[in-house]
């Protein structure tokens, strides 16, 4: 055998082996670790994404756009993999708004795996990041809720969290309207990480649209004449409402302080609050209402029914007097109202008797939530007439010693403007295509009693009325001052210094289509509803009536 | 002519001539021909030489086909050929020893035909069996090029045979190859059978020599370029979709950019709508709401309704009128050129207002802040100012 035959040889039996050897290379790959690297294998090239749904947007009833989603992104770091923390700060600091040397903190920490830099970063400002291609910095697709009118009706429309879901208002309370379903993608990757195939495995549908009751004109001129109030009274907070009392709509919800609804976390607790559902207090003189209401309707008196008045009152352990002193005087149960007598209410109370009383507190619906569609309402605070002590129906029957909530006294003053019947409040007006379920409204009292009341409360606007300064020319306007004071939470007293200043009314009084209620906490200036109220629901009315184009009588 | 015949294994299971024939399927010619050729050459070769053994094979042969009798006599038919027990196959000779009988024969051949000439006996023997040789030859070569007809197109001529799938082969102009069960006429010219597509396949066959090594490496090339075509029609097909599934991947990415900037955009409207914007602008320069003492509501009448609605028409789009058509010092006053349709002219006053009290109809009237008293005098026919419009 030549040298040529052995050499040929020798290669073809190295060639064998390794052929042997890649054969048994491949069996093992492919047999014996067959499983484990089948499951790598689909770790590496698939993977599943979420696609969330566009979250629907809010608009006012004329489609004014409230909130909307636009896009937006998570900003993060795997902090190891980052070579020159220093350098890739400067690179994003401008774009993410932040110090570059809390991001470079961020990225020196190498014993972190992961860290945000910056949550919710604009979509303009993301991309630009993503044209940077940092290694260990990844952009994550995401939506930010984005609140155009900024503070307009910034507590009722509450705000989302940064996984996009409803926090408070009607973000939380239409959540699962609002948010639609999440699709779902498969994405198969080649060796390089591109995508080659991309299956989706769950279709995305978008969140309906909601419309709401509101109108943005009103709402901004509620929260103006509210930043007034504001600014002369300095009260520690305020809330006005608007709404149709023929059907409950609520055309503006507004709340003082102001928050804006794109930062809302750098507000005060108390400017988060949506006091017009959360708020609860005395409701006072206001009350007064449905005394009067209760004992007309259970015949106890009429409008003209005359009372002797005291100039104080003694109910057990408790005297009852005036706001300002005064003699003995006769008045009917129209000028009790009118001149909110207190004597003449616990005494018309006291005719009506403890537990008619707390039934007709009840058929007014306190004590319980109204059924707005709106999350974080309080249901108040109304002792059952069995926890009555001797002076309840001494302080009862004028607003005191019960807890409302403004949305409560509206939705009471909307049955009496109505005729009588009794309406769950509502701001969302249709959903997606549809139109929001219209709840039934119950009747409390006869509209005759109703019309009884509606003439009585017209006197409080009137001359001599405790809000006379409220009238508007050409109008006939029928409410209620309120002026109840706060309890100490030192003293556990009431407070000679806090008070909750109130009132509600409607127009035109005949035939009510606006209703506007107005409470104001802890005014400084002054503290009486005819003072601090009144005229914030007399300018309200004053662009309400010719805007919804209400002709005077 | 001489004729060589073979029968099917219906008739005569041997699992060695079975194997034998699908070997000569796929190598070209049975075994029964190439031993048939290879006594042809033999026989020639001992011929040249005078071998006295094949000598008297060949005499043998001829005496028996001289009787009738015999496996390669001229009469024989496929019928009878199949029914009968023995015949010449590849099989029977492989297995028999067909030595013994062949010697025994041609000891009697030899002695019977002893005292005839030698040598022209021999001439006119190579001189035939030459002929018969490049006769097969040819045969072969053509038959196989419908052996492959048959195998792919399993053609109506097998498949019809009136031979019922019997092996009937026929030499010179007849001879036959057997497949299986089927039967392919090898003697049918190749261009007459092929069909226009596999000649283009088969075709080079033909000119092939007739070597089985070179015509197993061309059919070999053919199945390679078949394979390839597949392997690439494979390929192709995998990478479309792969395409197609990155193209789907890129068009929803993009989507999905185009659905985040139509967001941004929208929020860049809703921004621009805001009616806290606009007030503040309003605010800006100066507007201020009116009072509501500063609206004026106009009472309506019966006929009011239907008489807003007869002079009801659309406004004189005051922008597109020329300059010169309004020589009126006070603008925004406008006269209608027409008479009963005219419209109301409108003229804002920023202090005292009116506004017009809504009338039923829609569409009659607006909210608009009117001075009737701002109306060109004789204009129309008089008609009122109504709704403001």
């Amino acid at each position: 055998m030549g040298l040529i035959e052995r050499r040929i040889g020798l290669l073809s039996a190295i060639f064998l082996c390794l052929f042997v050897l890649a054969i048994g290379r491949a069996g093992k790959l492919m047999v014996l670790d067959h499983a484990s690297l089948k499951e790598r294998a689909t770790g590496q090239q698939v993977g599943d994404q979420v696609v969330a749904a566009p979250r629907g947007a809010i608009l006012d009833r004329n489609g004014e756009q409230f909130a909307v989603s636009t896009d937006a992104a998570d900003v993060s770091a795997t902090p190891y993999l980052i070579d020159s923390p220093p350098a890739v700060a400067q690179k994003l600091a401008p774009l993410i708004g932040k110090d570059a040397d809390e991001i470079a903190a961020k990225l020196s920490d190498r014993e972190s795996g992961f860290a945000y830099l910056a949550r919710g970063v604009d979509g303009r400002s993301a991309q630009k990041i993503r044209k940077l291609e940092l290694a260990g910095i990844d952009v994550m697709p995401t939506t930010q809720r984005f609140y155009p009118s900024k503070t307009v009706a910034a507590q009722m429309l509450g705000f989302v969290g940064t996984e996009g879901k409803g926090l408070s208002g009607l973000e939380y309370a239409w959540e699962k309207q609002l948010h639609g379903t999440d699709g779902r993608r498969r994405i198969v990757k080649d060796g390089a990480g591109d995508p080659i195939q991309t299956i989706t495995t769950q279709q995305v549908q978008p969140g309906s649209d909601l419309r709401l009751t509101i109108d943005s004109q009103m709402q901004l001129q509620a929260e103006s004449v509210l930043a007034r109030v504001g600014t002369k009274f300095q009260p520690k907070g305020s809330t006005a409402i608007v709404m149709n009392p023929q059907n409950g709509e609520v055309l503006a919800l507004a709340n003082w302080p102001k928050l804006d609804a794109n930062d809302p976390t750098s507000a005060t607790p108390e400017a988060q609050q949506n006091r017009a559902l959360g708020f609860t207090y005395e409701p006072g003189s206001t009350f007064k209402a449905v005394t009067v209401a209760g004992a007309l309707q259970e015949k106890k008196v009429t409008p003209e029914t005359i009372f002797g008045l005291p100039p104080t009152l003694q109910v057990a352990d408790r005297v009852i007097k005036e706001s300002h002193d005064r003699g003995a005087i006769s008045l009917s149960v129209s000028q009790i109202l009118a001149q909110s007598s207190n004597v003449g209410s616990v005494k018309i109370g006291l005719e009506l008797g403890a537990e008619k009383f707390d039934s007709w507190v009840r058929r007014f619906g306190f004590g319980k939530p109204t059924g707005i569609d709106l999350a974080g309402e309080e249901q108040g605070l109304v002792l059952r007439h069995q926890e009555y002590s001797g002076s309840s129906m001494g302080n009862l029957p004028i607003g005191q010693g019960i807890a409302v909530t403004p949305i409560q006294m509206a939705a009471a003053y909307s049955a009496i403007a109505n005729g009588g019947v009794l309406r769950p409040p509502r701001v969302v007006k249709q959903v997606g295509d549809e139109p929001a379920e219209q709840p039934r409204g119950e009747r409390i009292i006869s509209g005759k009693t109703a019309a009884s009341l509606r003439k009585m409360l017209e006197g409080v606007v009137g001359a001599g009325g405790t809000a006379a300064e409220a009238a508007i020319p050409g109008y006939d306007l029928a409410g209620k001052t309120g002026t109840a004071q706060k309890i100490d939470p030192q003293t556990g007293e009431y407070s000679k210094s806090n008070y909750v200043a109130s009132f509600i009314g409607f127009a035109p009084a005949s035939k009510p289509k606006l209703l506007v209620a107005v409470m104001v906490d802890e005014p400084r200036n002054g503290y009486y509803g005819g003072e601090v109220a009144a005229p914030a629901f007399q300018e309200i009315l004053n662009f309400a009536l010719p805007y919804m184009r209400i002709p005077p009588n | 002519m001489r004729r060589f015949g073979t029968t099917s294994r219906a008739k005569r299971p041997a699992p060695v001539r079975s194997s034998a024939v699908n070997q000569s399927f796929r190598g070209g010619a049975t075994p029964a021909v190439r031993e048939y050729l290879g006594e042809l050459r033999g026989a020639e070769i001992r011929a040249s030489r005078g071998d006295a053994g094949v000598r008297a094979s060949r005499e043998e042969t001829e005496i028996r086909a001289s009787r009738g009798d015999g496996r390669r006599g001229s009469a024989r038919t496929a019928g009878t050929r199949a029914k009968r027990p023995i015949a010449r196959t590849a099989g029977s000779r492989a297995k028999r020893p067909v030595t013994r009988p062949a010697a025994t024969t041609r000891d009697r051949s030899a002695a019977t035909t002893r005292d005839r000439s030698a040598a022209t006996t021999r001439d006119r023997s190579a001189a035939t069996r030459r002929e018969s040789l490049r006769a097969l030859d040819q045969n072969i070569a053509r038959g196989r090029a419908a052996t492959v007809r048959s195998s792919a197109n399993r053609s109506p001529s097998l498949g019809g045979s009136p031979y019922g799938g019997r092996a009937v082969a026929s030499a010179g102009g007849a001879a036959a190859l057997t497949v299986g069960k089927a039967m392919v006429d090898v003697a049918r010219p190749a261009a007459a059978v092929a069909k226009p597509v596999l000649r283009v396949v088969t075709g080079g066959l033909d000119r092939l020599p007739a070597g089985q090594g070179a015509q197993a490496a061309a059919r070999g090339r053919i199945l390679i370029v078949v394979a390839g075509l597949l392997a690439a029609g494979l390929i192709y097909i995998n990478v479309g979709k792969l395409e197609a599934g990155d193209g789907y991947g890129r068009y929803a990415q993009r989507s999905l950019e185009l659905q985040r900037e139509n967001t941004i955009i929208r929020s860049k409207v809703a921004q621009l709508e805001s009616s806290e914007r606009i007030a503040r602008l309003a605010k800006k320069l100066g507007m201020v709401m009116p009072q509501p003492e500063q609206f004026k509501y106009l009472s309506t009448r019966g006929g009011d309704p239907a008489r807003a609605i007869r002079t009801y028409t659309a406004p004189t789009p005051v922008a597109e009128q020329p300059a010169a058509a309004q020589p009126q010092a006070t603008p925004p006053s406008t006269v209608p050129d027409t008479g009963a349709a005219a419209p109301v002219v409108q003229q804002p006053q920023p202090t005292a207002p009116q506004v017009q009290q809504p009338v039923s109809t829609p569409g009659a009237t607006g909210p608009g802040v009117t001075t009737p008293g701002a109306a060109t005098p004789g204009a129309g026919t008089g008609a009122p100012a109504v709704g403001g419009n």
